[in-house]
């Protein structure tokens, strides 16, 4: 069940579009794989420095990943 | 990837030690109550037996992590060790205790319910509380931790 419904992502599409699986990503960001799966399945709502260094990461702002519905 | 897999191990690791010292810990405390104490000599006689053999366990399980457990994670390199213990690790032990509280308030009413109808010693209502305080969390987290593997 999400924590947030209301929060959205396009992490899964923009880490494709990058041509990074979760386990890539993961190492880049310095956390586990299933971090970021469950970030990219709305299961975890991820914290600032983490969204900052996802962001970082795949080139993008904050905004471009996460949205509010 | 050899080091998120090593890293997705250890965690697998870690939560099934949890889960293991959560079962000693109940094995132990739960035949040790005294409502079994008065039970007739057979049933005691297994109920010792079989709290000893939790404790045994719950201190080996203790000891090897002792032993084993900081050696293993000193050899890690500073970023698996921050993989091990990253964001969602994090909100797996806040949600952990939270689980544990609202099941010890649970339990709590539960027990001063029947006490109403059955006798209980202070001795087994402390151990039970007590055995659902250790216990409940270490199973949260590490079902937490297993179901997002």
């Amino acid at each position: 069940m999400p924590d947030h419904p209301e929060l959205a992502n396009t992490l899964n599409q923009h880490r494709k579009a990058a041509g990074l699986t979760q386990r890539e990503l993961a190492e880049k960001v310095n956390v586990s794989r299933k971090t970021i799966n469950t970030v990219e399945n709305g299961v975890f709502v991820p914290t600032t420095i983490l969204s900052l260094k996802l962001a970082k990461a795949l080139g993008l702002s904050v905004e471009d990943l996460f949205q509010l519905r | 990837m050899a080091k998120t897999e090593n890293t997705e191990n250890l965690s697998r690791q870690r939560a099934l030690i949890l889960m293991f010292l959560a079962s000693t810990y109940l094995v132990w405390q739960v035949p040790s109550m005294d409502w079994i104490a008065d039970a007739n000599s057979t049933t005691r006689s297994w109920a010792d037996n079989i709290a000893n053999a939790g404790q045994v366990l719950w201190a080996l399980a203790l000891l090897i992590l002792l032993v084993k457990g900081k050696r293993m994670f000193k050899r890690l390199s500073s970023s698996a060790q921050a993989v091990l213990e990253d964001d969602l690790v994090k909100s797996h032990r806040s949600k952990a205790f939270k689980v544990g509280y609202l099941v010890l308030m649970i339990a709590i009413f539960g027990l001063f319910i029947m006490t109403r109808f059955l006798p209980m010693t202070g001795s087994d209502m402390s151990r039970l509380i007590m055995a659902i305080g250790v216990a409940t969390p270490l199973y949260a987290f590490a079902l937490m931790e297993l179901r997002d593997a």
